[in-house]
């Protein structure tokens, strides 16, 4: 006997779906979208029953984050202390640390609660580029605590600075002479620790912070932000362990449960992997036929180069604001094309990491060449972040056929420290430019790259469309979408680059019923309250999530 | 951790850096196979690259490999933090560790690893492919990575000159010149007298021949006398009056007021440091020359 129809009914429904943008209602049965229509139509399909958890709301497609990590999930088993509110997966707003007395503040109560006197307090997201006053050092921490151990771990993941307490227990706290440890005029070290190795030094923190990355709740904390969030599909862009079966065992584990409110796309990050090419290509092979309805595989992530805040994005000419020198390659051209080679003849989509435009010249020389030795026509090959891809790089892509996933997040939280600090206001008011991958032809999406942004579609689409920066100035107008476009680069353009768009990305038959519920329709509402409008849950496979 | 790893001895780290293909690998194996004083592990990005004969293997489980002459192979691939972790969980301290950089990679950003609990800081040695030098220095994209790792090295291994006619040999010898001091060791398929490369044990003022190995010769040492006490600045400014032939030099000589110093050169750098082990053999400074001086 066929299972029963269930129409979901709502104010109204945008389906994304070019032949009925605008309805009333979505028919569901055995998780799947039958139709959508009007509920008088969709009567017609079957037995109905109705689900009205969301019949007040507007549902459109689930939103689609096409590149986020499970860090985003991770580090929510600590405490947040940066500049912008953020809200964790409890539901509670964290209001803004906007000064070193905010933070100190934040710690002691945090401290308070922690039972044994002797645990260490980690707190991340830490983001003193937007404050003035005097640089964060273990002396103002020691006001707060001196007996526990303080780990702050900050937003670029390229610092860290903890308190005495700390140093004490890991036996630095007296001097040590090493390269990114600043200490004073006797030699002992003020706190701070730049870069990874000087971080290591907090042995034990660190090795908290960063255990058990991909567990169970941390990919359950994900999927709980992602449900606030009103998202459905989330990617995983870099995840390098996918060779070891207990590596892939933890995802299916925890998303196939049908009351797991994600499905998540894994990538396999090719960079970092030394193997020789035709391993990885059979290795890609054999991993796709691991795949689930909630767990993708088949996608590979490579980075070309570092960020352009910490200046080690590679640059072509002007570079970067002052003349600074240019930054770091994370791979070689020519291995980058023997990988692009392999992995396109084997019919792999590649997304590549280029922050700067001089990677992406590279990665584009590679997918050329690729394209030159085996033709795929359907390849979708996308450049992630572009944040200063050109004119010109936009117009090479499109004849291409390559995507672009555009860091639309950035425009917001750092677009002010882009035009006064890194690029300068020519080239920011150029960041991200999506109105000109529209108009030469690219498909794009937008993205948060949470956890370096938080995760939430809305809030990229109000970036991508409003270009406002958090000092609340316009950085770009004339590279502004609509909200159209930036709909479409929150769902079914995002899912064509995970290449899930015959799954998932708008509702149409045949599609997994995946939808989000929210207050109003993005495409009526003033563009600059998009980032405003409630979310009331979602729904996976048909099976509602509300909130 | 901390003061009680390995009872305080630290481990001398070197980073072996150089574009793709220079022959870092091939200097890798070259080390490892042939070392008979020193258990020296080896830090590397693929594994599958460790090329030496079968008979030397005793081990190989996944991602690390046991030779028969107690040298050691480990991946990186977990990263720099979790590598660093494992090997010190060895019951004892490397004689000396070696770590394989990407080809992109700038040994700068890296060498602060070595200052971590357990490991000293030795050298960069870096490997260039004296053929594609120029070729690789004019590509606008990589220039500034392959100055930047040339700027970095202690010593460069001038790798392949079997490759190249002399001339062509003296013009990518003078660019490099016209970059860094460091002294500069030619070699063919990465083949490089390891004394070169990883010093000797300790001070003892022995020559050192190995004449089973093809390269006979590269190197010369000597011992100068240091019968006098000094202090830290006569110290450095003996360090800095050796010439340019000079690859290594390490010495113990006691300080006017009682102090040891330990005297260390690698390449162009030279560093004077109180040493706080008594059990030290004071009074002389072993130096390690080319004996070859193309460049």
């Amino acid at each position: 006997m066929t299972a029963a129809v269930t129409i979901f009914r709502a104010r109204h429904v945008r389906t994304l779906d070019p032949s009925r943008p605008v309805t009333d209602a979505v028919a569901v049965r055995d998780g799947i979208v039958i139709a959508t229509g009007s509920v008088e139509e969709l009567s017609g399909y079957g037995d109905v029953n109705f689900d009205d958890t969301f019949a007040d709301r507007v549902l459109l497609p689930g939103f689609v984050e096409a590149h986020s990590h499970i860090l985003e999930g991770h580090l929510w088993a600590h405490e947040y202390v940066g500049w912008f509110d953020r809200i964790g997966p409890d539901g509670v707003l964290r209001p803004g640390t906007t000064s070193v007395d905010d933070l100190l503040d934040r710690l002691n109560t945090l401290s308070q609660v922690i039972e044994d006197p002797g645990e260490t307090l980690i707190v991340w997201g830490f983001d003193p580029i937007y404050f003035e006053g005097p640089r964060l050092a273990a002396r103002h921490l020691d006001a707060v605590t001196p007996n526990r151990p303080i780990l702050i771990f900050h937003a670029s993941g390229h610092l860290a600075t903890v308190n005495t307490a700390l140093m004490t227990a890991e036996g630095f706290a007296d001097g040590i002479e090493m390269e990114g440890v600043p200490v004073d005029a006797d030699g002992r070290p003020l706190g701070e620790l730049q870069e990874p190795a000087a971080m290591s030094l907090a042995r034990t923190a660190m090795g908290t912070l960063f255990s058990g990355l991909v567990s169970a709740q941390s990919i359950g904390r994900l999927a709980i932000l992602a449900n606030r969030a009103g998202c459905t599909t989330v990617s995983e862009l870099g995840i390098a362990d996918l060779k070891n079966p207990a590596g892939r065992a933890i995802w299916h584990e925890v998303l196939d449960d049908p009351a797991c409110p994600i499905r998540i796309s894994l990538f396999h990050n090719a960079g970092g992997d030394f193997r020789d090419i035709e391993e990885i290509v059979a290795f890609m092979s054999s991993l796709v036929d691991n795949g689930t309805d909630k767990v993708h595989y088949g996608n590979v992530k490579i980075i070309l180069d570092g960020s352009i805040q910490g200046f080690t994005a590679r640059l072509n000419p002007p570079g970067y604001y002052r003349g600074q020198p240019n930054g770091i390659w994370l791979i070689t051209p020519e291995r980058l094309e023997e990988l692009m080679r392999a992995l396109h003849r084997a019919q792999v989509t590649v997304h590549a990491h280029c922050n700067g435009d001089e990677a992406v010249d590279v990665f584009c020389d590679a997918v050329e060449a690729a394209q030159g030795a085996h033709s795929w026509a359907d390849h979708r090959h996308t450049v992630q972040h572009n944040q200063m891809t050109t004119q010109a790089q936009y117009r090479r892509m499109s004849a291409l056929g390559m995507s672009a996933n555009i860091f639309a997040n950035h425009i917001y939280y750092w677009g002010d420290q882009h035009r006064d600090l890194i690029l300068g206001p020519a080239r920011a008011a150029a960041m991200d430019a999506c109105a000109s991958a529209e108009r030469e032809g690219v498909r794009f999406s937008v993205h948060s790259d949470a956890a370096i942004t938080p995760l939430g579609q809305l809030h990229t689409m109000w970036c991508a469309v409003n270009r406002l920066t958090a000092s609340g100035q316009v950085l770009g107008e004339h590279e502004c979408i609509s909200a159209e476009t930036a709909l479409r680069a929150v769902t079914i353009d995002a899912a064509h680059q995970l290449r899930l768009d015959h799954r998932v990305g708008s509702l149409e038959p045949g599609k997994h019923a995946d939808m989000v519920a929210l207050g109003d329709d993005p495409i009526e509402v003033e563009p600059e309250a998009i980032r405003d409008i409630d979310i009331a849950g979602t729904v996976v496979s048909g099976r509602p999530f509300p909130i | 951790m901390g003061p009680s790893l390995w009872d305080g001895l630290r481990s001398p780290v070197t980073f072996i850096g150089g574009y793709l293909g220079a022959g870092k690998t091939s200097l890798l194996n070259y080390l490892i196979a042939g070392s008979d004083t020193k258990r020296i592990v080896v830090l590397v990005n693929d594994v599958g690259d460790i090329n030496v004969d079968a008979s030397l293997i005793a081990n190989h489980d996944g991602d690390t490999i046991e030779l028969t002459n107690g040298c050691v192979c480990c991946s990186l691939i977990d990263g720099f933090a979790a590598t660093l972790e494992t090997v010190r969980t060895m019951p004892a301290p490397p004689d000396h560790l070696i770590v394989e950089l990407s080809g992109v990679a700038e040994p700068q950003r890296v060498v602060p690893w070595a200052s971590t609990a357990g490991f000293c800081y030795d050298s960069t040695v870096v490997v260039v492919d004296v053929d594609q030098i120029r070729a690789r220095a004019s590509d606008e994209r990589l220039a500034d990575t392959i100055e930047r790792q040339i700027d970095a090295a202690d010593v460069i291994v001038l790798n392949k000159v079997d490759l190249v006619e002399p001339a062509r040999l003296q013009d990518a010898v003078q660019w490099l010149r016209t970059r860094t001091d460091a002294p500069m060791v030619p070699a063919e398929h990465g083949h490089v007298d390891p004394v070169l490369i990883l010093g000797v044990d300790r001070a003892i003022p022995t020559t050192e021949r190995s004449p089973s190995r093809d390269h006979d010769d590269a190197h010369i040492t000597s011992t100068t006398s240091l019968t006098e006490p000094m202090k830290m600045s006569e110290a450095t400014d003996l360090l800095e009056s050796l010439g340019p032939e000079v690859v290594r030099a390490k010495g113990f000589v006691r300080a006017p007021g009682g102090e040891i110093l330990l005297l260390q050169l690698v390449g162009r750098r030279c560093r004077v440091s109180i040493h706080h082990d008594d059990a030290v053999t004071t009074g002389a400074l072993v130096v390690i020359s080319l004996s070859d001086r193309t460049c």
